[in-house]
This record gives C-alpha cells, structure tokens and sequence, in this order.
C-alpha cells in the first residue's frame, strides 16, 4: 500500500510514522483516538481519483480531512484506513465578480479566502464560522455549518452552487449548473445532485472542488452589543430585529462566554448578582452614512420597546468601545477568530452539542439546557444565532473539559447525551452529528428517510471505503 | 508622563524599603518596592475570580492597563479607600490599598460611589466625560468627591491602548473598500 501511495503522490505526501500520525488520531472532542494505518495529501483532484481507485481496489477506508478541528469524530480515520490530507488543494480557482461566486478546493481556508478578496479589492465576501482562520471553507460548507452571514443566507451548505466530486470509483462528477454551462451559478434547474454529498460527512464521495456564492461587501459596517437580563428579551429581540430584514448577523452568546474571553477559565456555573446573561452582536452594513444612521435608529427602537414592555436590555455599545475598556473582547470584532479559551485551555477538550431548530423555541431550551449544564458542574456557554431571515436558528451548548482526564470525559459524554436528548425532544436537530449521537438518533429518524439514505450510500459507495462510522454505514 | 525609574526615584527616600507618597486621604503612605515593581496585572486581585461579575472583570482589565503606566500606578498605590462602581444592577468595589487594588462584588460599603447604565460608564471611562452624563442623570456619584476625582484616571481606557475605529488590528476592515 505504501509503495503504491508513494507512486502517486510521492514519499513526502506520505506519512505513516508514530509521530506523523498522532495529530490525526484525535480532534478537539471527546471521541476515541483512531490510529490511521497513513496520512496521504493529495495536491490535484487527479491524485484523488488515483488514490481512491487503489483504496477501492484492497478495500481501505479513506477519510478525508482538512484542519481537523471538527468536534464531532467526523474527520477520525476507520481503524486501518487512510486520512487523505487535502490542505494541500489551496488553490482559488477563480472568482466571478459579476455572477458573485468563487470556485475553490477543500484546502482553502477561511484566512485564505478572506486576504484573497481583501488583496484584490474585489467588493464581495462570504460569512465566517466561530471556527479558527485555518479551517477550511469548503468543509463547513459541506457540512452545513453555520457563518456570520447565516441570517440572511442560511447555512453555508445554502451558499454551494456547484460540486466536482471523486466517486468511490474514482470517477467524477459535476453537479448543478457546472454540469452543462461553463457558469456555476447555481444549483438549479436540474435535479439536485448536490445534496448526495452535502450533508453526508465525506460519506458518499470527495469533493474536490466547490462553487459557492459570494455576497456583496458594503463600504461600511458597524457591530454593536446589546447586553440583555433575560432569555425572552434576548429572544424577542432577536425575533424582531429579524423580520426588520436590516441586520446582516445577529449572534448572541451568554454570559460565560465573556467571562472566558477575559480570562476566567472556569466560571461559576451561575451568573453573578445583576449580571447580564446574554450579549447579542449586531452586524449592520450599508453603503451610505445615512444607510447606516437608519439601521441603528430602528435597533434602538426595537431595543427601546422591549425594554419599555419589561425585559431589560441594554443599549447597544460600539465594538470599538468594547475594545478600549478591554482588548480581550476583540476576539469578537473581526471574523474569522482564533477563541483560544476555547481551543487553548489547559485541558485541550472542547466539544459541543449544536443544533438548529424553530427560534420560537429557544427560550425553552435555553432554560432546559442551562439547567442540565448548571447541574453537572458547567458553565452554560451557548451560541445562538438565527438563521435565514430568522426561519430558524442555531442552538449550541458547549463545553470545555481535560481531555487526559478520564473521568471529566466521561462527565462530558453523559452531559452531552443528556443535552441531546433534551434538545431532540424539543424538536431541535443536531448538525454535523457526531457517531456517537447518531447512533442515538437513529431510533427516532423517520425510518423512510434512513431507508433512502442506505440505498443511497450503497448506490455510490457499495464497498463502504468512504469515510466509515460515520452517519450510521 | 514619568519614567519607571523617576517613579521610583521619587519614591525610595523612605530608607525603610518604603516611599512615602500623599495618600487620597491627605496623610503620607509608604510604597514598597514591591508594589512598584510587581507586575500591573498582579496588583489587579479579584475576590473569588470565578464568581466575579463582568464589570468586575472590565474593571480589572482597565485598571491592569492603566497600571502598567508607572505614573498611574504610583497614584494607584498611594491611594487608599474604597469606591462602589454600580452598572445597572451590577455592582463591584474597587479598594486601594498598599499592594495593589483589589475588586470584590460583597456589598461592603465604600468611601465613594459611582452608578449609571453600562453605555454611560462605559462612555465615562472611554473618556467622554463626567459632568455631562451625570447632569443629564444618567450617572450618579457619591461620597467622597475628590476620591472619585482620583480614582477616575485609573479606571479610563488610556489613548495608547485605544486606538480609533479601523486602526486596531481586531477591529473589522473587511468591510471597508475605496
């Protein structure tokens, strides 16, 4: 097998020592380490196909991956497999100004994207997930993660308008209007092929290159925090704000999240006296002053009368004076962000239970999940966003623990079963569902759906080489 | 702005290890070395950090900015008495002593009092002033006025660890085109 992937790829794209293999045996969660028998980086998509036909040719599982900072298990190799590195597919492909859409390779990273756009003055951007600069925007996408432009645009998965992806044969496939037209604009008007591998965990094939939609950047922006004292102004507020169509992201995150970010390792599980225990941050873009002025006016009106009407909120405070009081806040004044209180504490563990599900019920499960967290010795961090103009939203709890000490692992496994069960029963949906919590899922998933999904997955992967464990195959 | 070492020079006249220095109390205080060595962020304490309320923490971070300055910190150690800083229905105090400031949320009571909704303290200490916001009502001070006159260099967001709207590194450019 070796000597077979050396022939591809060559011996410096092949890794296989002790040593070489540790960082790609655990991610940030509290998933098992998995020994992968190689790392192999693949620089062309032609090298994919290769080294996909010669694993489908003895069987090898294949896993591909890029930062590996996922904190579901989702890029941990099968037993025996391969990790097909793909950091080094960074290429741009192109960007179309006019029809607002990039084509990039799975190695692009958020910060590569960003200062690619930023250095050529091209007036778009995309949204940016919580995630570190390094993580690839390809993957979130993938996987339908979420971004600071999920308010208006949804999840990222939304953004994808075209797909070339590896088969489990080594084939390959284009999808959306990259089947026909030179334009990958979209992912209309033929059958939706792209949803066999969005969704999917690298279950189904390799994408290898993927279109998405750009979106127009404003010569002015402005972000601003809302302190509020409850979960139903926090919300209410948020609801509002959403259906004024004038925000361009609303994140909202409680109280120990800014405890954090100043330094307070483990807070007490319960706020202080008088404390906040939401700060919301509002992004506003415009292309005048005036533009500007009427977005603020109409927040603070908002603000303003769900205060009057008894939840108390505070007004919204400049990010810049956030950040003279404390430099420690500008870990959320721009995107993308390296939150080292999260993925460089003592411990090293982080995991989470994210979830999207109906805004309407956020206050319910807010109170359900900060109650578990509170009682099992947690700080109840939670990320709130909504989504899509506010058709719903994202619901996480997340948790830091030591990741050498076995019984904080297993605190946190019985935390995060308990939370998704709590969330599942209030009709929330976990996203880049880890194996563990499908496995969970899986007696409550419309059987029809799961039935489909087999014949799906056995129709493109019939060896089952394509990332095993993972979404039940 | 003085010197680490004019800072200390003025102060090590005491031959006991200690400086004397006015006190916001009117009296002579000793400054060790000790405190004016130390580093800004150690003569910062918080009671039961854990369990500190955000101002209090915002308060920390000011005041182990500021203290980095070897004027202020001078000022800083020489103060003595307490100030109850209150942010809507939050509230800390800030006591100065000796070996530093230390922040507690326990309630005691203060020799100076400052209150107000978080915008308007916040606009205090980024530097738009006092007399404004609290003419208007919207911060309240009590006590000890000239503590609080002393108390509030230490507690605003200094020029040079500020920087305008689109110069700081963390602050978002993404947006801004010609």
């Amino acid at each position: 097998m070796k000597r077979a992937l050396v022939a591809i790829v060559g011996a410096d794209n092949v890794l296989d020592s002790e040593s070489d293999l540790e960082p790609y045996r655990e991610d940030y969660c509290e998933a098992d380490p998995v020994d992968p028998s190689f790392v192999v980086f693949a620089r062309t998509t032609e090298e994919v196909q290769v080294i996909v036909k010669l694993c489908a040719s003895g069987r090898t599982p294949i896993t591909p991956r890029v930062a590996g900072s996922n904190v579901g298990g989702l890029a941990l190799p099968a037993p025996g497999g391969i990790v097909l590195d793909l950091s080094r597919m960074n290429r741009i492909v192109s960007v179309d100004t006019a029809d607002m859409y990039a084509v990039i390779e799975p190695g692009v990273t958020q910060a590569d994207l960003k200062r690619h756009l930023l250095e050529r003055d091209i007036p778009l951007t995309f949204g940016f997930s919580l995630a570190p600069p390094d993580t690839s925007v390809l993957a979130n996408c993938l996987l339908g993660g979420l971004t600071n432009r999920s308010l208006k645009y949804g999840d990222q998965s939304q953004w994808v308008s075209g797909l070339e992806v590896v088969l489990p044969d080594g084939s390959l496939v284009r999808t959306g209007s990259w089947a026909l037209s030179d334009s990958a604009f979209g992912l209309v008007p033929f059958p939706d092929v792209s949803g066999m591998f969005i969704g999917w965990q690298g279950a189904t094939g390799i994408t290898t290159r993927m279109a998405f939609q750009l979106w127009p950047r404003h010569r002015l922006n402005k972000r601003l925090f809302v302190l509020t004292y409850s979960a139903h102004g926090t919300f209410e507020a948020v609801r509002r704000l959403c259906r004024t169509e004038l925000c361009d992201d609303i994140g909202g995150l409680s109280w120990p999240s800014a405890k954090m970010m100043m330094g307070v390792k483990n807070p007490y599980p319960e706020p202080a006296t008088g404390e906040p225990t939401f700060f919301l941050y509002v992004d506003l873009t415009a292309e005048t002053a005036a533009e500007m002025a009427l977005k603020e006016g109409v927040l603070e009106q908002i603000l303003a009368d769900i205060h009057r009407k008894g939840d108390r909120v505070e007004e919204p405070l400049d990010v810049a004076t956030l950040l003279r009081v404390n430099p420690a806040l500008g870990a959320f004044a721009e995107f993308p962000v390296e939150l080292e209180f999260l993925t460089n504490h003592g411990g090293g563990g982080l995991t989470w239970i994210g979830t999207y599900g109906p805004l309407s019920r956020f206050e319910d499960g807010i109170a359900a999940g900060t109650e578990i967290m509170v009682r099992r010795g947690f700080p109840p961090l939670i990320v709130t966003r909504p989504m899509r103009g506010g058709h719903y939203g994202v619901l996480r709890f997340v948790a830091i623990f030591d990741r050498k000490s076995p019984e904080e692992v297993a605190r946190i496994r019985e935390l995060n079963v308990e939370l998704l069960e709590m969330v599942t029963d209030k009709g929330f949906v976990m996203y880049k569902t880890p194996p563990w919590a499908w496995e969970k899922l899986r007696g409550r998933i419309d059987p029809g759906m799961l039935e489909l999904m087999r014949r799906m997955k056995r129709l493109v992967d019939p060896l089952g080489i394509m990332n095993p464990g993972k979404l039940g195959f | 702005m003085k010197s680490a070492r004019a800072v200390r020079e003025e102060c090590e006249d005491g031959g006991d290890g200690a400086a004397p220095h006015r006190a916001a109390s009117g009296g002579l205080v000793r400054l060790t070395p000790h405190a004016l060595e130390a580093s800004a962020a150690s003569l910062v304490r918080l009671h039961e950090p854990e369990r500190m309320n955000l101002l209090g923490l915002l308060m920390r971070g000011l005041l182990s900015a500021n203290l980095e300055d070897p004027g202020l910190r001078a000022r800083a150690l020489a103060l003595r008495g307490s100030i109850d800083v209150r942010a809507g229905d939050m509230h800390v105090t800030l006591r100065f002593a000796a070996e530093g400031v230390h922040i507690a949320a326990d309630g005691t009571s203060a020799n100076a009092r400052v209150s107000g909704d978080m915008k308007s303290l916040l606009g205090v200490v980024t530097g738009a002033g006092m007399i404004g916001p609290v003419l208007r009502g919207r911060v309240r001070i009590g006590g000890n006025p000239f503590l609080l006159l002393r108390v509030l260099p230490l507690i605003r967001a200094r020029a040079g660890g500020a920087r305008a709207e689109g110069d700081h590194p963390a602050l978002p450019r993404a947006e801004a085109r010609p």
